[in-house]
């Protein structure tokens, strides 16, 4: 603060800061890690839900192009 | 401390989860107390406040050194603020629910605390941060104003009348 505080002022701080959180509260801290693990989780659960798809339609696509190619090729040949 | 911190803010760019730690631990009380003044419930200002540390985790590069880093958290935890305030604003149908909302924070630990903490809650929020920013937490002005985003001559007339107001609701002189 930039100036003094009077003795009304004084008074004024005193019960402003009457009930501030505790200057320790472990309880809070494990509040912000569980819910940033909850975030990550998430976070992970939606790439593997978007990249299943991907995986499996190019697994489908990959055995559609071996069959097709060879086909192909056995075409050729014969 | 502000050394410290800085050096806090570096560890936690590289990852390392003791720096968040104690970064959590160190500054909590500061975050906490600020956003329950700001709000009318204790429970979503520790929610904001849980926001405030996981955002400072994701983005500890907008952290700049400029300031102190429990500036740069109460900057985080003040746009938070402001923005809950707006979308509740959209909400809900304010008066009722506001005048309700002073009742419950005005479970105070005495009456003068009460009659304090509702005086508190019918200032305009920015006036209100910056009264407690001052008051509480002893920011200066000027890093108040740094941290709202507000000019330095508001943030001494937000502090002057806020006070003023309050020393009223005390009984006090205006």
């Amino acid at each position: 603060m930039s100036e003094q505080p009077g003795p009304d002022e004084t008074t004024l701080v005193q019960l402003l800061r009457a009930d501030l959180p505790p200057t320790r509260d472990p309880l809070f801290r494990i509040d912000v890690l569980k819910r940033r693990e909850r975030q990550r989780f998430r976070r992970e659960l939606v790439v593997v839900l978007t990249l299943s798809p991907v995986a499996a339609l190019r697994s489908v696509a990959s055995s559609l192009l071996a069959r097709v190619t060879r086909t192909l090729s056995r075409a050729f040949v014969d | 401390m502000a050394d410290d911190d800085s050096a806090l803010i570096d560890e936690i760019r590289d990852g390392s989860e003791r720096a968040f730690n104690v970064l959590i631990d160190r500054h909590q009380q500061a975050v906490r107390g600020f956003l329950r003044r700001l709000l009318a419930d204790a429970s979503e200002a520790d929610d904001l406040a849980q926001e405030t540390f996981m955002a400072a985790w994701a983005r500890p590069e907008s952290y700049r050194g400029e300031a102190s880093v429990r500036s740069w958290l109460c900057a985080i935890a003040w746009r938070k603020a402001r923005d809950a305030q707006r979308a509740w604003f959209r909400r809900r149908a304010r008066e009722a629910r506001w005048a309700s909302d002073v009742e419950q924070i005005a479970s105070a630990p005495s009456p003068e605390s009460a009659v304090v903490t509702r005086a508190l809650a019918t200032l305009p929020l920015e006036q209100r941060a910056a009264l407690v920013l001052c008051l509480i937490h002893e920011f200066s002005h000027a890093e108040a104003a740094g941290i709202l985003g507000a000019p330095l001559g508001t943030v001494k007339s937000h502090v002057a009348r806020g006070k003023a107001r309050l020393l009223a609701a005390l009984g006090g002189p205006v």
